[in-house]
């Protein structure tokens, strides 16, 4: 077959995964296009760990295809795919040093000794890992053996590079400066990554796309920001970030906005819509994030509780409706103790814009 | 209390080798009186070519038998904990274990029943001699070497494994290019294991056991019936020594294969 260089790179076609009869993975397509660094999302058992997998060959579909650049890669062995993975525990071989873990793909592709290791010293500096050719894995930090693992997997030259939680085994402050390095990877080499993260704010630093999965199909793909800002249902907006959500029924629309009647807050709100608006009197969810709420003005609260974060105040109104609304309040001065404490009286109100209402 | 209770049992058990020890450096003619320190039994031993010749078959069936033992048992106990469910996976499970269990009297009469019969049907193996004791010995040794493998295969990151898949190696290679490797110190006091059990055993030998091809432990049964010399005891205090530092070393490659292990993974 001839690879069409005109259809998108990686081609998932209803894609299906049982074990025991157990849906994995249900009918899942998708399109990823070259230079993609597209982020799989999801929980624990939604399936993107089994679709990474499915990706590197060590599971075989149900049903359904996978083609990269138009060759159906399904029945090849992982060892023959275009594809590398990095692993979640790094996987190095233990009893390897450094640049023979490294070498391991390129001995097998049977290539010479010369080129063989200018490439791994290549590859070394690319992940900043120069002097460290003769260390043991044992003999390294978590972070550096990430780094290995990752020039590893680089090593090959592969179309498209899997990683599976690549920055989850390292701490805090760590995994922020390596996902900037990730990225400075990413744009060096020109490989598609296909990443799978648990994390959203991993996913949403990394991703140029990212794929929200619950229970073995795609809920929403779209770019971070969008996922972010205007998640398709409850279940998206809850998972990435902070969200309040307010149960309120359709009254009208006004322009690109769709008047609501929300009871919590106790009078008719504004909000934007995706689409056309639904029907007056369909049940709907208001969706505001924390930090699109300003106190001061507006719609009248009681605080419940808060929260002193550093960078931001997390204050809990109590709405006369009835419910709570999470707020988020920048420390702009520093801080004293606040004049807004529990059971003061407040303000708080929103742009129409900051808030979105969701279908379901 | 418990600790009285465990240091009985450890007296039970090595008490009497403790006196066998020692009355092996006894001066005396007879067993059961000190006649004072001496190393004339193990001199005398030196000297005793029958005990010579069946120590040097015992090594060798020790030799040979472990490493055909430690070949199959690592395979066996390979294919058991990685490829997850074949069917009937609890049956062979059972029967690769079962040797261990089984009395000796049946393991050695059943293979002693198929020697004859294989050498009337394919003339193959001629009599029994030092080749029949090893195959007896490598089945056992086998059973207790895939057990150990397979312990150590239930702690094993698998991903290594992909991992060596993903870069390109086939499944042949990857054993012996990875998981080997990193099993290695599994293996080795497989083999040590199953070299003492062969030096040990007397039940199994004597069946498939034939002339010129006495085993160690044979000739020392055989001397005792006749009565008991002092240098059967000196005799006892050389296989002691062997099968414990057989243990020693196979127990101090685990700890330290096991300590290196959890500081790479943390």
């Amino acid at each position: 077959m001839k690879p069409s260089q005109d259809g998108p790179f990686l081609r998932i076609r209803n894609v299906v995964k049982e074990f025991d009869g157990v849906r994995a993975v249900d009918d899942l397509s998708l399109d990823i296009g070259r230079k993609e660094l597209f982020c799989l999302l999801g929980g624990s058992g939604s399936g993107k760990s089994t679709l990474l997998r499915m990706l590197a060959g060590f599971e075989k579909p149900t049903s359904g295809s996978i083609e990269i650049e138009g060759r159906d890669m399904v029945g090849i062995d992982p060892a023959d795919r275009p594809v590398n993975m990095m692993f979640q525990s790094y996987a190095l071989f233990p009893h390897m040093n450094v640049a023979d873990n490294v070498a391991y793909g390129l001995r097998r592709m049977g290539m010479g000794r010369t080129e063989r290791d200018a490439r791994v010293t290549e590859m070394l500096r690319l992940v900043r890992m120069e002097g460290f050719a003769a260390r043991k894995p044992h003999q390294m930090s978590g972070g550096q053996r990430q780094r290995v693992a990752l020039a590893r997997a680089l090593a090959r030259g592969p179309k498209l590079l899997l990683l599976d939680e690549p920055l989850s085994a390292l701490d805090r402050k760590l995994r922020e400066e390596t996902q900037f390095e990730l990225m400075d990877i990413f744009d060096k080499t020109g490989t598609t990554f296909v990443v799978v993260t648990h994390d959203q704010e991993e996913a949403m630093t990394l991703a140029t796309r990212i794929g929200v999965m619950d229970k073995g199909q795609l809920v929403q793909v779209d770019t971070p920001r969008r996922i972010y800002e205007f998640p398709r249902n409850k279940l998206i907006a809850d998972f990435v970030g902070n969200v309040n959500l307010l149960d309120a029924t359709v009254t009208g629309s006004d322009g690109a906005l769709v008047r609501l009647d929300c009871p919590a807050m106790g009078q008719e709100v504004r909000a934007a819509c995706e689409g056309e608006p639904p029907a007056i009197g369909t049940a709907v969810t208001l969706a505001i994030r924390p930090e699109k709420i300003t106190l001061g003005s507006g719609h009248p609260a009681v605080v419940d509780d808060y929260a002193y974060r550093g960078d931001v105040t997390r204050y809990r109104l109590r709405l006369p409706g009835g419910g709570m609304l999470d707020v988020n309040r920048p420390n702009r001065l520093r801080a004293g103790e606040g004049d807004i404490t529990w059971e003061t009286p407040v303000l708080f109100d929103f742009a129409p814009e900051g808030a979105v209402m969701l279908r379901d | 209390m418990l600790r009285f209770l465990a240091l009985i049992g450890f007296a039970l058990l090595y008490v009497p080798l403790l006196v066998l020890v020692i009355y092996s450096f006894n001066a005396s003619q007879l067993v059961s009186v000190w006649g004072g320190w001496s190393f004339r039994w193990y001199v005398e031993l030196w000297q005793n070519d029958a005990v010579l010749e069946a120590a040097w078959v015992s090594l060798q069936v020790a030799v040979l038998s472990a490493t055909l033992g430690t070949a199959f048992g690592t395979v066996i106990g390979y294919i058991l904990s990685r490829f997850g469910k074949f069917r009937l996976r609890m049956l062979f499970t059972v029967m690769a274990t079962a040797p261990i269990v089984m009395p000796e009297v049946v393991t050695g009469l059943s293979l002693l029943l198929l020697f004859i019969t294989m050498e009337q049907m394919f003339g193959w193996p001629e009599g029994r001699s030092i080749l029949t004791i090893v195959i007896a010995h490598a089945t056992f040794g086998m059973a207790f070497v895939a057990v150990v493998i397979q312990a150590r295969l239930a702690g094993f990151d698998k991903s290594i494994e992909e991992a060596a898949r993903d870069l390109g190696a086939r499944p042949l290679r990857i054993f012996m290019g990875i998981t080997l490797p990193v099993i290695a110190p599994a293996v080795i006091s497989g083999w040590l294991l199953a070299f003492t059990l062969s030096l040990d055993d007397l039940v199994i030998a004597s069946f498939v056991s034939g002339q010129g091809s006495s085993t160690l432990p044979m000739v020392i049964y055989s001397k005792v019936r006749l009565g008991v010399s002092p240098d059967v005891n000196a005799l006892g205090t050389i296989v002691i020594l062997i099968v414990a530092l057989g243990l020693i070393v196979g127990t101090q490659i685990m700890n330290r294969a096991e300590a290196r292990r959890k500081r790479g993974v943390e």
